[in-house]
């Protein structure tokens, strides 16, 4: 199985940064800007150097221009900086709606009047497809708009949407009657009844998402710019008060110049939380587009953000945490016949059964008697049914079968069987117990054994639940099984409660207890009964494969299918949010080296005193505040690739991983820009 | 210990405005246990401190008065700051920061905000005002950087402790009467208001039971954060203006002008 398109892209592609640079500069105009309200102070501050540059050149600033100029450059740098951080984000992903958009260009539907196969159909845009509308589509046509197949069954080649070449089944009735507009069918035809308006259809909600076109801020980015725009207005209302502080203090002190406005404007911009307000629309849409990387569709950021509260996992025992088939593991005798024997009627009953148990029984006859047998030609093939819930084979004077035990006791006492072999209970029980099936087989009115069969756990998946339960987060394994098996996969698995003979209404009540508790709860589903469980469940993940109500109901679409997703999800969620804290603690902490480097040089003047509040020996008042600025400036498009690829993710709990992030980005920020500061300083020493 | 006072032959410590039964140490301690808790018993005379004397106790009333908590007021601000932690760690270790519980969301953070920050906004904001006002600085009995820490004082303690000032500013002037009016009313009530609605905000909010992803907020690395936001939201927005009030004039008291 091959992907293509949503590779991730390298940071640096020249062409992307080329479309971002350009997008920075159309991102400076105000009317769109002041959605970033820290940036777009920054903006009219850089405004305000500009004039007082002007004013410099002019003579009647006192200031050197080339001082109020760099400032200015730089400031305007800071914002545009900022601009370019969400150009660059929105770009990547620009570049991934454009090729899917690709895909949606004029594409024709047949429409048809009922759903008939061989009736004559009107052709039309796929504009002006309504829901409801039924159309015909037929080999190598695409498929015009959502819907669900009605009639037919067909093979469907989905990579526009995928990214998977391997075509997939879509037919009437069933899981797997959905289709999505933009892919094509490879062979036969269907009818497919549209269930979304043009413009409203699955692919379109995806351009506009992956575009950011109609990114919603989620709660918690709203709360943390709160907390930002006050910072910005008490800093704002510091660098005022310093204005007619430093008036009067010239007057008492009879010597200096009060603070000029450039000084303050440049001070403002330092102590405003500028680098993670620069940086706080990249992190949210750089976090999209990386679950769109491993082929995940949030359909809004709200979503993304709950996955990482998430203290419940429901997990599909099928599929996510085993294997989706059960395999024969061992033949285990009973009434005294030879474990050879057996397996020889084992295989025999198997041997036209092509159902994935039923092979792995061939496998292992094969593997420990090195048994062989073709499917003979005068054989009586007895496929399973729900009557008699038996498989197997009758031959000429033998016939096989096997079963659970209560069918298979049934069959051979129907055979004319009187005795059932004593240990057979004990076996079947024992088998039961450690969580695996009991297959009985018997050869004619004789039980000879039972095949173990054994639901495989995924490699690796202990460790996966080790990690999700150090974060605090529990997991419960949702299953059809009777609860004997449940709790044996259960313990196997270590998961930390399951739900055996899960009906849906079961997982509704069970999610509801949960919620009701507090907790947030996450799952998966793709059936159509697993709609009303994904409706209620704060984060629900449907499977790409599933049905149309299932994907109408969840807000995370996973187009590989692969149920594992889920602690991706988690996983990028909480990347996202640890990426904001993480940067706004390193901003608010970089606030204390940049009043030491610019307190002291904005009132050395005044009081010469104060000189020894320059702990950093910056050289002059103006490089000491030209270094502040420029720090302030360059940290940002240093923190992109940071804010792209979000913080390294490590499972651990709460409070180590605060003590870790307050190490690296609290005590980190705290001395980055004072090492920073000093080495910018010393460089514009060569130059002045 | 103060250059000035050594040229002159006095040596020993500052005892000018102490009381001499309880002696520089317990005056001191009496100072910042009464500042701190804003219950306006004083045995010393404030403005008679050595700069960075006074300032101690002018930078817990700018800070919020979180260390004891100011009678009346309680704890009020320190769980205003305590919230204001608790978001930015929690989005730092990936959650929908939590509190005792109880989700913080955008609600919560507004009126924190206030909490915390409308007294400070009063200080600076009238400081400012009073620097450039001719009858304002008049009042001040020792101009230069002695008279801007009375300012300060007298402003913060307005807007949030007992109304007093340091002896040196005769704060019985229009300007400071109206304008001090002004701190009280806003500086006390609009916390306090922000402070009942947070809690009925609070009080609506589910409970949501501690799992190994809920930060604890009863230990060390908590505290140590809780500090840092507290010295760098509370204490360093008002550097530039006790920069330019008593460390400047500890710096020259040092320097023996």
């Amino acid at each position: 199985m091959s992907k293509h398109s949503q590779q991730p892209q390298s940071i640096f592609d020249t062409t992307l940064l080329k479309g971002a640079l350009f997008d920075s500069l159309k991102k400076l105009d105000p009317s769109t800007l002041w959605r970033n309200p820290v940036m777009f102070c920054v903006e009219i501050a850089s405004l305000i150097t500009l004039g007082t540059f002007v004013l410099s050149l002019s003579g009647s600033n006192k200031e050197p221009a080339w001082f109020t100029g760099t400032v200015s450059i730089w400031l305007w740098l800071t914002v545009i900086f900022s601009t370019f951080a969400e150009a660059l984000a929105e770009g990547r992903g620009k570049a991934r709606a454009a090729s899917l958009r690709k895909s949606r260009t004029d594409v024709t539907a047949k429409r048809l009047e009922t759903a008939e196969f061989g009736l004559n159909y009107t052709t039309v845009g796929a504009s002006q497809l309504r829901k409801d509308d039924l159309i015909l589509v037929e080999a190598n046509d695409m498929i015009a708009g959502d819907g669900d197949v009605v009639a037919g069954a067909a093979l469907v080649n989905e990579s526009a949407v995928t990214g998977e070449s391997a075509p997939v089944v879509r037919e009437s009735g069933g899981d797997r009657s959905a289709v999505t507009g933009g892919t094509t069918v490879i062979a036969n035809s269907i009818i497919v009844r549209i269930t979304a308006n043009p413009g409203e259809t699955f692919l379109d909600r995806m351009i506009g998402l992956i575009e950011g076109a109609k990114r919603r801020k989620t709660p918690n980015e709203v709360a943390l710019e709160v907390l930002l725009i006050a910072l910005t207005l008490v800093f704002l209302l510091v660098c005022a008060n310093i204005s007619p502080l430093s008036i009067y203090s010239v007057k008492a002190a009879g010597q200096g110049t009060p603070v000029s406005l450039t000084i303050l404007v440049a001070l403002f911009v330092c102590l405003a939380p500028t680098t993670i307000a620069a940086l706080l629309p990249a992190i949210g849409i750089a976090g999209m587009d990386r679950l769109f990387q491993k082929n995940v569709i949030a359909l809004s950021g709200r979503a993304i953000e709950a996955a990482g509260d998430v203290n419940v996992l429901l997990l599909d025992k099928t599929g996510t945490i085993t294997h989706g088939n059960r395999e024969a593991v061992s033949f285990v005798t009973v009434g005294g016949h030879n474990e050879r024997e057996l397996a020889e009627a084992a295989l025999m009953a198997s041997v036209a059964d092509e159902t994935p148990e039923g092979r792995s029984v061939v496998v292992l006859a094969k593997q420990k008697y090195g048994l062989t047998r073709e499917v003979p030609a005068d054989a009586e093939v007895v496929e399973f049914n729900a009557d008699t819930r038996l498989s197997g084979i009758n031959l000429e004077n033998n016939s096989y079968r096997k079963g659970a035990s209560d069918s298979t006791i049934a069959f051979v006492k129907k055979m004319g069987c009187i005795t059932i072999p004593a240990d057979l209970a004990e076996v079947v029980d024992k088998i039961a117990r450690g969580g695996a099936t009991p297959l009985v087989v018997c050869r004619d009115c004789e039980i000879l054994g039972v095949i173990n069969l054994k639901d495989i756990v995924k490699a690796g998946i202990q460790e996966r639940f080790l990690q999700l339960r150090s974060m605090g987060i529990r997991t419960v394994m949702i299953t059809g099984d009777n609860p004997l098996t449940a709790a044996a996969i259960a313990a196997e698995a270590q998961v930390d409660d399951f739900l055996a003979q899960a009906k849906p209404e079961e997982k509704l009540r069970l999610i509801r207890e949960y919620q009701d508790q507090g907790f947030m709860v996450a799952m998966t589903g793709d059936g159509t009964n697993d709609a009303p469980a994904l409706a209620q469940a704060d984060v629900a993940v449907a499977m790409n494969t599933g049905t149309q109500p299932a994907r109408e109901a969840a807000n995370i679409i996973d187009l590989d299918s692969n149920p594992t997703k889920l602690l991706d999800i988690v996983e990028v969620g909480k990347q996202i949010l640890m990426t904001r804290g993480n940067l706004t603690t390193f901003s608010i902490s970089n606030d204390i080296a940049k009043y030491f480097a610019i307190i002291p040089a904005a009132l050395l003047s005044i009081y010469p005193q104060l000189g020894v509040l320059n702990v950093m020996h910056l050289a002059s008042p103006f490089s000491a505040i030209l270094s502040a600025v420029i720090f302030n400036a360059i940290i940002i498009p240093m923190l992109v690739p940071l804010a792209l690829k979000g913080t390294k993710f490590r499972p651990m709990p709460a409070e180590k991983l605060l003590i870790h992030n307050l190490f690296i980005y609290g005590v980190g920020g705290i001395i980055a820009p004072f090492v920073g500061i000093k080495i910018i300083d010393m460089c514009i020493g060569m130059f002045v | 210990m103060n250059p000035l006072l050594a040229k002159m032959g006095v040596s020993g410590v500052n005892m000018e405005g102490k009381d001499v039964r309880f002696g520089l140490a317990g005056s001191s301690l009496f100072t910042v246990a009464t500042t701190g808790t804003s219950c306006g018993a004083v045995n010393t005379m404030l403005d008679s401190l050595t700069p960075i004397g006074g300032m101690i106790p002018l930078s817990l009333i700018l800070t919020g008065e979180v260390v004891f908590g100011g009678v009346g007021s309680g704890l009020y601000t320190m769980l205003a700051f305590a919230i204001i932690a608790v978001f930015v760690s929690g989005l730092m270790i990936g959650r929908t920061p939590e509190y005792l519980g109880k989700k913080i969301e955008v609600a919560e953070m507004w009126l924190s905000i206030l909490v915390i920050l409308t007294a400070g906004v009063m200080v600076l904001v009238l400081s400012g005002i009073a620097m450039i006002t001719p009858s304002a600085v008049a009042s001040m009995a020792n101009p230069g950087a002695h008279g801007l820490s009375e300012v300060l004082y007298a402003m913060a303690s307005m807007a949030n402790n007992n109304g007093s000032a340091f002896a040196g500013l005769n704060a019985n002037v229009n300007f400071y009467n109206l304008l001090g009016s002004l701190a009280m009313l806003l500086g006390r009530y609009v916390p306090a208001i922000a402070v009942l609605a947070m809690a009925g905000s609070l009080a609506e909010k589910k409970y949501i039971p501690p799992s190994l992803g809920t930060l604890p907020t009863d230990r060390a690395p908590f505290v140590v954060w809780l500090v840092l936001v507290i010295v760098i939201i509370g204490a360093l927005t008002f550097f530039p203006a006790l920069a330019l009030g008593p460390i400047v004039e500890h710096l020259t008291m040092l320097g023996g002008n």
